[in-house]
């Protein structure tokens, strides 16, 4: 009795489903599943409106490269193996893994040296030391104010940059800090500013960098991280000065 | 053989051309005059090409029907080793259907024998069946690994000269050429095997083991202990084995007393246990050994487990939690417990009333005496102490956590394909280890610290150490994604169990496989070791779990009675109980000494499979949660039985 309520609920429903969804709920049946929540059926056309959009606009590129009219069924083939490539690639096949576990089996297990901390692997593959480099003072480039209200709206981080005496009481990170779309690190802008407010992304274990505020000019390298929109916003932000 | 193949390739390019004298030429100079005149054969060496084959699509039906016919109506003693041939059979004329562009063809064939086949089967031909056209074919997972191994069959002599001399009378030319290509018949001496034993082994991927898969010796058995005593009697001269004499006084007298009997027991070499440096273990350092001797001291106490006196069981539930909590593991002296959510973070809450402490800063460490026997007491901040502390860093759910003996590490692994090293003093991430490319399942430190392996969806299982940044071993064989894998006790081999249905046996320090085990009919989510390490113990999608002897890889058990999928399987420590949790909101209990002692009475060697027990006789009780599954399950020190479980309200 109420199998047969679902089932007309969902003939009803199947009704006023629009048709691209009712082929989604065929092939989900074809593959043997009955029920499922009714967001998958709209996460999976959305899947299916992207990639076929994907491929379309791919196979209209190829066909405007060989200066065709048109879309031809080569340019859509060739589309989709691109697109296969790219995407979905699964793993390796079995030949590649046994060549790669041949080499890797046959090198004997390293001897475990006595050591009595944690045994960790070499420092640039953990995440143990701070990720920022400190950069030695250079001599004073021109000089460009920059508005406190500017740092402190965007969240951009910032390099520490102290003078060289005060450096070694400092960890000098070896990772360099994450790509950033098109340095523009070159705008180097020693600032002077009284009370620097900066947000350090990742969280350090070692005791953080003591900032030296006793004379020495702190020259901050505003590293832009994130959209071009951000970085647009930060440069009408500058107040020119000099 | 090989040259007849050539030979035959020679004949049937001379037929193309028309070349008649030739031809009869040749064949009477090779002897191959009682070759049929329209005989095909495959004389390319392309793998793919292998499908190349001119029969005629129409008549693949008549000549599967004309096969099954001959299996039903062949004597009882061979029937049902011959049926075994009838899936392979089907599935490679489905390939060769559809490589050939017969679409027609092949899906009239799938649909009248698709349902015939065995149950365990039906998944793999479901998925089959979506492949219709020759372009699907190329990058598919299932055909790839159809078209390039061959079909594993375990036959005897005599059933083997029947169906050859049946297809040699009938001249079946489709079914002998994909026999000759495809399936590869493991020869034993002995009766056939009757339907119960064909099946226990059947529902691999691939067929069967192969006798020469589990050849080799395998050293199941545990390593010697170290000596202990050393450690705690520094100023007294060291003591003799079984020595319970009160030796030159000072301190030590009192404890040494009071430990000899706990250490006095030496430890026979064990001929099935490998040697101590077989693989490069790490030192026992101070603390590891007080830690070691703690654990000693706690299984003195504990209850002896057995079918009178059966465990009792603490469950932990978690709440409002259903859909997010991926994983839960207890540590080995049962006082954390790490849950992964599948928002990529860790929670860590104590067991005990203790709560966790951080590591204090660098300057505050100065300070502190390092002589002081409390030293590890001292360097953590009471002044930090959190009743539960939260890792994050993964990028995907994490489906499994891993604690190490002295509980000052964690490892997780998650769907980012990576796994990450987490200290439990500072609580930080130490390490990411990236070398899978696919979302890992599973990741087990071993039972002696140092090595850990992962396995993930790339059909690898890798083993590791924590100073490696690369992994030191990669075991590769499996044909489908690794689900669980596990460390044997002695720390010399991994157990994987996958989903192409087998679980295999890795040598560490060789990385070959050793043991390849089949049987199972689905998935194999859970793997344990016996407390003696001669014995594993999986469990799986199918819901059954299987017991296998390691000394030959043989299924000696199967354990019948949940009825959904298994997820979590744990041994006393006492090795006399084995606790199995399901999602079926089941945890039951099997006596696992019993099957010992049945066990042991029966005497093995490579090539007689035993008879596979079931389950019934052993099942000591079944405890039912009201709605929440099992996701860990965990014997404490003292035989107290732990389970973790989501509640799930609807």
């Amino acid at each position: 009795m109420e199998e047969t309520k679902e089932k007309i609920k969902n003939t009803n429903q199947s009704k006023q489903l629009p048709k691209d969804a009712q082929v989604i709920i065929s092939i989900l049946r074809d593959l043997g599943l009955e029920s499922f929540e009714p967001r998958v059926i709209n996460q999976l056309l959305e899947f299916t409106y992207r990639y076929v959009t994907t491929i379309l606009e791919d196979a209209k590129v190829y066909a405007n490269h060989s200066k065709k009219k048109g879309i031809d069924l080569e340019d859509v083939k060739l589309a989709s193996t691109m697109l296969l490539d790219k995407s979905f690639t699964g793993p390796p096949p079995r030949e590649v893994l046994f060549e790669v576990a041949k080499q890797k089996n046959t090198q004997p297990l390293p001897t475990i040296k006595p050591h009595s901390g944690i045994r960790l692997p070499p420092d640039r593959h953990c995440l143990l030391a701070a990720n920022f480099k400190l950069r030695a003072a250079t001599s004073q480039a021109p000089t460009k104010k920059l508005v406190r209200s500017a740092l402190e709206g965007s969240t951009i981080k910032t390099k520490l940059v102290s003078s060289s005496s005060s450096s070694p009481n400092i960890n000098i990170g070896i990772k360099k800090t994450s790509t950033t779309l098109g340095q523009t690190t070159n705008k180097t802008s020693s600032v002077s500013i009284p009370k620097p407010t900066f947000k350090v992304s990742k969280p350090v274990n070692k005791p953080l960098p003591t900032v030296s505020n006793e004379g020495d000019v702190i020259k901050m390298d505003i590293d832009q991280e994130g959209s071009i929109i951000k970085r647009k916003r930060s440069e009408d932000d500058f107040d020119h000065l000099s | 053989m090989a040259n007849k193949n050539d030979i035959l390739a020679v004949l049937q390019v001379l037929k193309k051309y028309n070349l008649k004298g030739t031809e009869n030429l040749l064949r009477q100079e090779a002897n191959l005059t009682d070759i049929p005149e329209n005989f095909t054969h495959d004389a390319s060496d392309s793998v793919l090409q292998a499908y190349q084959s001119e029969g005629d699509p129409n008549s693949y039906e008549s000549c599967y029907i004309e096969l099954r016919k001959f299996v039903d109506s062949a004597l009882d003693i061979y029937k049902y080793e011959l049926s075994m041939i009838l899936y392979p059979v089907f599935v490679h004329m489905y390939i060769e259907l559809v490589y050939n562009n017969h679409e027609e063809q092949a899906k009239a064939l799938m649909e009248k024998f698709g349902e015939e086949q065995e149950y365990y089967y039906q998944d793999d031909l479901k998925r089959l069946a979506m492949i219709t056209k020759r372009d699907q074919m190329s990058g598919n997972d299932l055909t790839d690994t159809f078209k390039s191994n061959e079909f594993i069959i375990r036959i005897s002599r005599d059933t083997l000269s029947l169906l050859k001399r049946h297809l040699q009378e009938k001249k079946a030319s489709v079914v002998m050429n994909i026999i000759n290509e495809h399936l590869y018949f493991d020869l034993y001496e002995g009766m056939a095997r009757n339907k119960k034993q064909c099946d226990a082994t059947a529902g691999a991927l691939l067929g069967e083991a192969r006798r020469q898969d589990n050849k080799v010796k395998v050293y199941y058995g545990l390593l010697k202990e170290p000596d202990y005593q050393q450690m705690t009697t520094t100023q007294a001269p060291p003591p003799e084995e079984d020595d319970d004499e009160v030796q030159d006084g000072d301190k030590p007298k009192k404890k040494k007393q009071k430990k000899d009997p706990l250490f006095s027991k030496k430890s026979k070499t064990d001929p099935n246990a490998p040697a101590s440096d077989r693989i490069p273990l790490p030192q026992l350092r101070d603390n590891d050994k007080s830690e070691k001797i703690k654990a000693l001291r706690e299984a003195q106490k504990r209850v002896n487990l057995g079918p009178d006196s059966l465990p009792s069981v603490c469950y932990y539930t978690l709440l409002n939690s259903l859909y997010s909590v991926t994983c839960a593991e207890i540590s080995e002296d049962s006082s954390l417990v790490a849950i992964g959510f599948s928002d990529a973070t860790i929670k860590i809450w104590p067991l005990t009333p203790a709560k966790l402490r951080e590591l204090k800063s660098a300057e505050q460490l100065k300070d502190i005496d390092r002589d002081v026997d409390d030293v590890l007491v001292r360097m953590m901040d009471d002044r930090k102490a959190e009743t539960s502390r939260i890792f994050t860093g993964h990028s995907g759910p994490v489906y499994r956590c891993s604690f190490t003996f002295d509980r000052s590490l964690l490892l997780s692994c998650s769907e980012d394909s990576t796994i990450r090293l987490w200290s439990l003093q500072t609580w930080t991430c130490l390490v990411v280890y990236k070398g899978h490319l696919n979302p890992v399942w599973d990741v087990r430190f071993s039972p002696h610290g140092h090595y850990f392996v992962s396995c993930s969806h790339d059909k690898t299982a890798r083993v590791w150490a924590t100073d490696s940044h690369q992994p030191l071993r990669i075991f590769t064989g499996h044909l489908s994604d690794v689900d669980c894998c596990v460390f044997h006790p002695n720390s010399n081999y991994v157990a994987t169990g996958s989903s192409d249905r087998t679980v295999r046996l890795w040598d560490v320090l060789s990385g070959n496989h050793v043991r390849l085990m089949t049987g199972h009919k689905a998935s194999i989510f859970s793997l344990a070791f016996s407390m003696c390490g001669r014995y594993l113990a999986s469990g799986g999608s199918d819901k059954v779990i299987n017991l296998w002897d390691l000394a030959h890889g043989h299924l000696v058990a199967t354990l019948e009675g949940h009825t959904s999928t298994i997820h979590t399987l744990c041994f006393s420590r006492d090795g006399t109980i084995l606790a199995t949790g399901a999602l079926d909101c089941n945890l039951k209990l099997w006596d696992f000494s019993k099957l010992c002692e049945d066990l042991s009475g029966e005497n093995v060697n490579v090539s007689h499979n035993p008879d596979v027990r079931s389950g019934e006789n052993y099942l000591l009780r079944t405890f039912p949660t009201k709605q929440s599954p099992f996701i860990a399950l965990h014997f404490t020190r003292r035989n107290l039985l732990y389970g973790v479980g989501m509640f799930e309200s609807s």
